[in-house]
């Protein structure tokens, strides 16, 4: 599984909707994904990519473009 | 009103507003993005102050400043408020819940709040009232579990125009595994705020 369809796959479980038709995942598009959810997802994504985002990493992801990029600058590192 | 409830979670904590705060909330008030679902206020100190001097005499209201406790530094948070508090049933309206931008006190706040209906104030149910245009904390309220027992039709008049509102209730009955449910994420969240970086 890629990162990003794994990326995907957390987000489709925390937001309980069905993205396959939305290009970039994002807070500003989804009403369910709230506050309680972000963190939800920072946790799950955190675990599945054995990452640790800090506090002020976790107030800028709001979408998927955010978590694949962060990724990307993490692994690098 | 005046009142000396303080509640401590594990990363922040609930203490009663001062008039001093008057400059907080304007600070805080000011992010017109994230004040747009809410009451237009004097963004003024002096009044905010007159305000506070007002609201200390009101009976059956309950004001307070979220505070970080994290890392002891006692960093202002936000605002949030506990009013209207009736006696039979033993009810009550949460609300003027404003956090500053970034903030992560979102689900620690919101338990403290209960906590403080549920268990220092003794209510039997708490609700609140939500713009249907503020979809983010309205999905906050539903994934918390709480009950949409409402539709209130034009209940809010913002920028002259009148707003629905959802009316979310929690009764005591359902606070055991409500409480349990934010309590838990709180207790990850601090764990990471508490964390020397």
């Amino acid at each position: 599984m890629t990162e990003v369809t794994q990326l995907r796959t957390i987000l489709e479980t925390a937001l309980a909707v069905p993205l396959s038709r939305v290009e970039n995942p994002s807070r500003d598009q989804l009403e369910n994904w709230d506050s309680l959810t972000h963190i939800e997802i920072v946790f799950m994504v955190e675990e599945a990519f054995d990452v640790r985002f800090s506090e002020e990493e976790i107030a800028k992801l709001r979408s998927l473009e955010d978590f694949i990029g962060i990724l990307q600058v993490k692994h690098a590192t | 009103m005046r009142h000396d409830i303080r509640i401590s979670g594990h990363a922040f904590a609930l203490r009663p507003i001062e008039r001093a705060d008057a400059g907080l909330i304007v600070e805080l008030r000011s992010d017109d993005e994230r004040a747009r679902y809410l009451h237009r206020i004097p963004l003024d100190v002096a009044q905010q102050a007159r305000y506070l001097e007002r609201y200390f005499e009101r009976p059956g209201d309950y004001y307070f400043v979220v505070e970080r406790i994290a890392g002891g530094t006692g960093q202002p948070e936000g605002l949030i408020g506990i009013y209207d508090v009736a006696s039979d049933p033993a009810r009550a309206e949460w609300g003027r819940w404003f956090l500053r931008k970034g903030s992560l006190a979102a689900v620690e706040s919101a338990w403290l709040i209960y906590r403080v209906a549920f268990e220092r104030l003794k209510l039997s149910e708490v609700y609140c009232h939500t713009l249907t245009d503020n979809v983010e904390v309205l999905s906050f309220h539903d994934r918390v579990g709480l009950a949409r027992r409402h539709r209130l039709q034009g209940l809010v008049e913002l920028d002259g125009r009148a707003h629905d509102v959802i009316e979310h209730v929690l009764v005591r009955e359902q606070w055991p595994p409500v409480s349990a449910e934010l309590e838990g994420l709180a207790v990850r969240l601090a764990r990471r705020l508490n964390a020397r970086p």
